[in-house]
């Protein structure tokens, strides 16, 4: 079985959606708290200024990868399951996989 | 929003003081920040170190970059929730009562008001070596009822605000006596 490996991209944006409404929750808090100074005001700004680098250098170090590859998982052939595995084919240059050995 | 609308100021109420924790509890959850910080770049050496063509592999390099910035991510949202742990702890006093807002957590905060004229006993106690050498510390006030007691907790000069404390617990209940005493007459 194989997936594309944009798939793993989903899982991350998935989790940058999680990051913003957590992000914009806490400065709702600030907000309504009467806590809006210059300090709180720097800590913000600080978390989302390394939040959006953070996301650029990820893009910019997966920018050459190509998303639309495939990714094997695992091998499922279901047809080995039930019939007896091919025998192995004897390779005629190897002595000893030969059925008779010629000593001259 | 602004602290007087916050508080729902009264007309007659003036602000004394708006407290918050001292500075140097957020220091613990910094350094702790700044080692997580750290935590991935020295994976990253100890990764390339043991297993030198690891990057090489495509799936691997992908995963590694996505977790690490997952891992970023993550670490700013936990120093984010810890700054507002520590920063919405907020003690307002005004010339008639005392407001205590403790915030525990993202979802959890808890709000007491205690008039001042109802303060019978307020105790400030500075522990530790940093506290010392700081000057903060925790302010008791406590009520006659034993129901609501309010504790300033890691508050800067904590000797001077309790002085302050008792001063205006003092005005305000002169002012009161002297309310009830207009009405009987």
């Amino acid at each position: 079985m194989s997936i594309p490996l944009y798939s793993f991209l989903f899982a991350y944006i998935l989790f940058l959606i999680f990051f913003v409404i957590f992000y914009i929750l806490i400065v709702y808090h600030i907000h309504i708290s009467a806590s809006y100074t210059i300090f709180s005001f720097f800590i913000t700004f600080f978390v989302g200024t390394c939040a959006i680098l953070t996301f650029y250098f990820t893009w910019h170090l997966l920018s050459d990868v190509d998303w639309k590859k495939r990714v094997v998982l695992f091998e499922n052939n279901s047809m080995t399951l039930f019939e007896k595995p091919a025998p192995i084919p004897l390779d005629e240059n190897v002595p000893g996989t030969q059925d008779e050995v010629n000593f001259n | 929003m602004d602290i007087a609308r916050f508080i729902k100021k009264k007309s007659y109420e003036k602000i004394e003081l708006v407290l918050r924790r001292h500075v140097i509890t957020f220091l613990a959850h910094v350094f702790l920040f700044a080692l997580l910080m750290l935590a991935p770049v020295i994976f990253y050496f100890i990764l390339k170190n043991l297993f030198p063509g690891i990057f090489e592999m495509e799936i691997i390099y992908i995963f590694l970059v996505l977790g690490t910035s997952i891992f970023y991510m993550t670490a700013y949202l936990l120093f984010f929730v810890h700054f507002l742990d520590y920063y919405l702890d907020l003690w307002i006093v005004t010339n008639d009562r005392i407001i205590d807002i403790e915030q525990f957590g993202l979802f959890s905060r808890t709000i007491s008001e205690l008039d001042l004229f109802r303060i019978q006993d307020v105790t400030s106690n500075v522990h530790g070596f940093f506290p010392t050498m700081l000057n903060y510390g925790n302010i008791h006030v406590k009520t006659a009822s034993s129901n609501i007691d309010i504790v300033f907790r890691n508050v800067r000069d904590p000797n001077t605000i309790r002085e302050q404390l008792i001063k205006l617990s003092d005005e305000d209940r002169k002012f009161h006596y002297k309310q009830d005493k207009d009405e009987n007459q």
